[in-house]
């Protein structure tokens, strides 16, 4: 990078970053001065809200070519009109005004790149932030802070639950499958999971705005970038609509970008955000993650029916906690009963013995063993037996013979070898080659055997 | 009948290439390589044509043109390969369009018929000989119009240096009426008595046929008119001219007195180092006195002697190849031609150190006996018995202390199995509805297996709880602290004592001077230099920077230049 750059550049980066002359004096030494942290705060203080955003943008994207730019200096070209001009023509000034504002401020490497085919140098210019100078970027969104929970709406989620006993469709274009299949919750032919169901909800939320996503590379669609700002939040944290309007101009760069205050709105009412009204108007912040292993033991669930007599459980899909729902798919056998709407949950020992000790060890795997004799019993034969049967697979094994070519495997392979007894051990298949070292060097062969 | 000759002032050729082993060579790289055939030319790529020279021990051919090529000896074993149908590609190719002027030779990949080669390898060594020497008699042209052409007359021998007739008229007169496959037959059996080793004269040989069988090449009554009624005339095919250039040429007359040398007498000289020369069967002798008469050549070739091999193979005097194995573990392969078969099993056992190639007697090959070549044949060939094998090839039991290392060899191939594929199911308890899955039981609750989805559904359905574990292929996963495993466990107490990873830097210090201006900095690098001391300059900062142990070399250097500089080191 620093090859790159000429005396001048360098000089104002100098002034920029307050380097000494003896730190620049040296190409090679200085880009390891570059990277530090010295005068990087100072430098990102004098930079405008929109260069911070596209900076954030830049460290999300990775390199990019003087284009990506466009959006925060414009260009000679009129957007959307075909421009007729060269590259050169059309890039030139937004060239100038990165050079003159980021690379020159320190802020920004750039480095020219082979390429094939004909191209003129301005294509062949490469720019990034380096990764070091991310924690010291100023925030992205002005924030409120307010340690309430706001409200949260999880109507679509439960109208998509109750497709399971017979519902109708979430929305009108909702097209997803979701069934029981095999005594587990399916959603898009796959177990359900919060991070499946959180997709089903950013998928929905993107239909529910008909938008069309930007063609202009690093650009975003206005639902993954609001999703990308706000997950930025710290807890207590929240953002006013308003605030993310500029930051969508630029996230979403060439796109159809709707108002921030109907992109969140719609993400609300599918269960994507908590909203909480202050000043007369809406602030908003990513839906809380209900961590079930962290919270106290309940004495009782909601959307549980418990029957000590029985040995299953009913759920009610109106009530039921999302990730109490994760939990129950992965630890029990559903089944849907569309009579009596509801879905019945039994032990399964296959499902516990697959399950991870977190799992089987939660608050709420605790509660349905104190509370269903079917499922303590269940739960105490597969913690008794759990981790005293293993299959290891992707493993090679092999049996030496020969004492002295097993001392010197042994001593070859030390940690990553596994005695089996006598004759044979194991090893991870990456040391294949260094085995095979040694019996060449030894003079013995492999035999191979393959099932 | 023919007169003997003293090749003393002659330049004599002998062909030192074994066409059978250089068959067999070329035949194991197609057969190992994927070979496409050049697209345009239908020629084997440069590249494989580099390796396969190499493999030959001969000069690759220069230049990228695959008819240059096809003079090569590597383009006429590809050839050979071809005819003897050991190998098959396309030949004819497809004209892409309308405006081709030549067919093109798409995805062409040379394929080894290993049906065919396996019969071929089941022949003798001699056998294997007498059928190259057969389908060379027979062979005709690959290209549609080129049969008329394709004899001594117009080809150029891969080893020969005669010249050839021009090929214009070739398809017309007399020559397609001439039985060549035939002609070459009689002319080995002329050879046949000759007696092997000593040299004759071509000129004899010429004489004799001339007064003995002077209608050998032409049939005595030929026909009268072509099909367009065109009369015939012997030698109306045959043309003479002062260049190659077929220009100012003559036809050569049927009834002039030398008619037979200067048309029978030219295809004779170049039969001889056609086929017979080609196959190892005769030596050929050159005038060594540049030629000055009309073209085509005439009379360079003055000489010839058959062998002993060829003799031999002619009579059907088959000897077999024998095979000695020494106390050394040198195992010694004599034959006359090249025995393909045994070298193919002993090769497997050990190393060649040795094969000759001066190409002119019989094959002696010695390979070395080595313990890894036998205990991998062994791991190869389960069944194989290394001993008896080599005592059935040589004839005779193997030196005692021979016998008692191959034994302990052929053990080898049992020291170290590896089992790939399996999955180890490590158990506290034996689980006996496994069985059928088990590969090798390696303890009561250790055991190697197949078909892992069948065995997890068996465990899971017997209340097992298994713990499937997929290892990465550099490092163990490490497993929950509750399972009960041999295998590395995750633990809190593995975290704490994590070493720090130790890396050793070396040191080294160095010395820079910073000179005030461009004469004392210039003129201290030169003395430098001098002395040999290993520098580096910065010519912005004019200065030079030196390792701290060569700072005696830098002082001498200071010293040397005194009369004309004072330094002085602040």
């Amino acid at each position: 990078m620093c090859a790159d750059l000429a005396d001048v550049d360098l000089n104002a980066i100098r002034k920029a970053r307050g380097f000494g002359n003896s730190e620049t004096a040296s190409r090679t030494s200085f880009a390891s001065f570059f990277v530090s942290s010295i005068g990087v705060t100072e430098s990102m203080q004098v930079l405008s809200a929109e260069e911070v955003i596209t900076l954030h943008l830049l460290h999300q994207t990775g390199e990019v070519n003087v284009a990506f730019f466009e959006r925060l200096y414009g260009s000679a070209a009129q957007f959307g009109k075909h421009y007729h001009g060269t590259f050169t023509q059309q890039y030139k000034v937004t060239f100038d005004a990165v050079k003159k504002n980021l690379v020159r401020r320190g802020l920004l490497i750039m480095a020219e790149i082979n390429l094939r085919g004909d191209t003129v140098q301005l294509e062949r210019w490469r720019f990034a932030l380096p990764p070091e100078f991310a924690p010291y970027l100023p925030p992205i969104l002005p924030v409120v802070t307010n340690v309430e929970h706001g409200e949260t709406s999880d109507t679509t989620i439960r109208k998509k639950l109750l497709q399971l006993i017979g519902g109708g469709p979430a929305f009108p274009n909702d097209h997803v499958k979701i069934e029981v299949k095999g005594g587990t919750i399916h959603l898009d032919e796959q177990p359900l999971s919060a991070a499946r169901l959180q997709n089903w909800q950013a998928r929905a939320w993107w239909l529910a705005l008909n938008i069309t996503n930007s063609s202009v590379p690093a650009s975003l669609s206005p639902t993954q970038a609001t999703l990308n700002l706000l997950n930025q939040l710290s807890p207590d944290e929240w953002a006013r609509p308003a605030s993310l309007d500029p930051a969508l101009k630029i996230y979403c760069f060439g796109g159809k970008i709707p108002s921030a205050e109907k992109i969140l709105h719609q993400g609300w009412e599918l269960g994507l955000f908590s909203r909480l009204k202050m000043d007369s108007a809406f602030v908003y912040r990513p839906t809380q993650k209900q961590t079930d292993s962290i919270a106290p033991q309940p004495d009782s669930v909601s959307g549980i029916e418990s029957n000590p007599k029985a040995d299953s459980v009913n759920i009610d899909l109106r009530h039921i906690p999302p990730h109490a729902l994760e939990l129950l798919n992965a630890l029990t056998y559903l089944s849907a009963d569309a009579a009596r709407n509801t879905l019945r949950a039994t032990p399964s020992p296959i499902k516990l013995g697959q399950a991870t000790p977190q799992e089987r060890n939660s608050p709420l795997s605790l509660w349905l063993a104190k509370n269903i004799p079917a499922f303590g019993k269940a739960l105490d034969a597969v913690n008794k037996k759990w981790g005293k049967t293993i299959l290891h697979e992707n493993l090679l094994i092999a049996r030496v013979r020969d004492l002295n070519l097993r001392v010197q495997l042994e001593r070859e392979l030390g940690q990553n070898a596994i005695i089996l007894n006598k004759e044979f051990i194991a090893f991870p298949s990456a040391f294949r080659s260094s085995v095979e070292k040694i019996l060449r060097k030894t003079g013995f062969v492999t035999k191979t055997i393959r099932p | 009948m023919l007169t003997p000759l003293d090749p003393k002032k002659l330049r004599t050729f002998s062909n030192d290439r074994d066409l059978l082993r250089d068959l067999f060579t070329y035949l194991d790289y197609v057969g190992e390589h994927s070979v496409k055939r050049m697209t345009r030319t239908n020629g084997i790529p440069q590249a494989d044509l580099n390796r396969l020279a190499k493999l030959l021990g001969i000069d690759p051919p220069q230049k990228d043109d695959w008819m240059y090529a096809r003079q090569h000896w590597i383009g006429f074993i590809d050839d050979l390969a071809l005819h003897l149908e050991l190998v098959q590609y396309d030949v004819k190719g497809t004209y892409r369009g309308y405006s081709s002027s030549e067919p093109s030779f798409i995805e062409n990949f040379i394929t080894v018929n290993k049906s065919d080669l396996g019969k071929f390898l089941k022949l003798s060594p001699a056998g294997q000989e007498k059928q190259i020497l057969d389908t060379l008699i027979h062979a005709k042209s690959h290209k549609e119009y080129g049969n008329h052409s394709n004899n001594e007359f117009y080809e150029t021998a891969i080893l020969g240096e005669l010249d050839s007739f021009g090929i214009w008229g070739a398809g017309t007169g007399i020559m397609p009426t001439l039985k060549f496959p035939a002609i070459r037959q009689f002319l080995l059996d002329v050879l046949k008595t000759c007696l092997p080793g000593q040299w004759f004269s071509v000129e004899s040989l010429v004489a004799y046929l001339k007064a003995e069988h002077p209608f050998f090449l032409i049939p005595k009554i030929t026909p009268k008119a072509d099909k367009r009624g065109n009369v015939l005339s012997r030698y109306s095919n045959f043309y003479e001219g002062k260049d190659e250039w077929n220009r100012n040429e003559k036809p050569i007359p049927d009834d002039d007195p030398d008619g037979f040398e200067r048309v029978e007498g030219r295809y004779v000289e170049r039969f001889l180092e056609n086929i017979p020369l080609t196959l190892r069967f005769v030596d050929v002798a050159y005038s060594s006195t540049p030629y000055k008469g009309l073209k085509p050549t005439r009379g360079m070739l003055k000489a010839f002697r058959v062998n002993e091999r060829f003799s031999r193979l002619m009579s059907g005097a088959e000897s077999q190849p024998r095979l000695t194995v020494q106390p050394n573990f040198d195992v010694v392969i004599e034959s006359d031609f090249y025995p393909a078969k045994i070298i193919q099993q002993v090769g497997a056992l050990g190393e060649e150190v040795s094969s000759p190639n001066s190409g002119h007697g019989a094959y002696v090959g010695i390979f070395q006996l080595k313990k890894t070549f036998v205990a991998a044949e062994q791991v190869r060939q389960l069944d194989l018995n290394v001993i008896s094998l080599l005592e059935k090839l040589g004839g005779r039991s193997l030196p005692p202390n021979v016998k008692v290392e191959l034994e302990e060899w052929a053990g080898h191939a049992d020291q170290f199995t590896l089992y790939e594929g399996f999955a180890l199911l490590e158990s506290v308890d034996e689980i006996l509805e496994v069985d059928k899955f088990t590969a090798e039981r390696i303890t009561p609750t250790l055991r190697l297996v197949c078909d892992n989805e069948k065995i997890l559904s068996t465990l899971e359905a017997n209340a097992y709880a298994p713990l499937r574990i997929q290892h990465p292929t550099g490092e163990f996963t490490p497993l929950a602290e509750s399972a009960v495993s041999r295998f590395p466990k995750e633990t809190a107490q593995e975290k704490a004592h994590r070493k720090p990873k130790q890396v050793k830097v070396s040191r080294s210090v160095s010395v820079s001077y910073q000179f005030p201006d461009e004469e004392s900095f210039t003129s201290v690098q030169k003395m430098l230099a001098e002395l040999r001391c290993p520098f580096q300059v910065d010519p912005k900062t004019r200065s030079i920077q030196i390792q701290q142990k060569e700072q005696a070399r830098f002082d001498e250097a200071v010293l040397k230049l005194r009369d004309s500089l004072i330094i002085e080191i602040q």
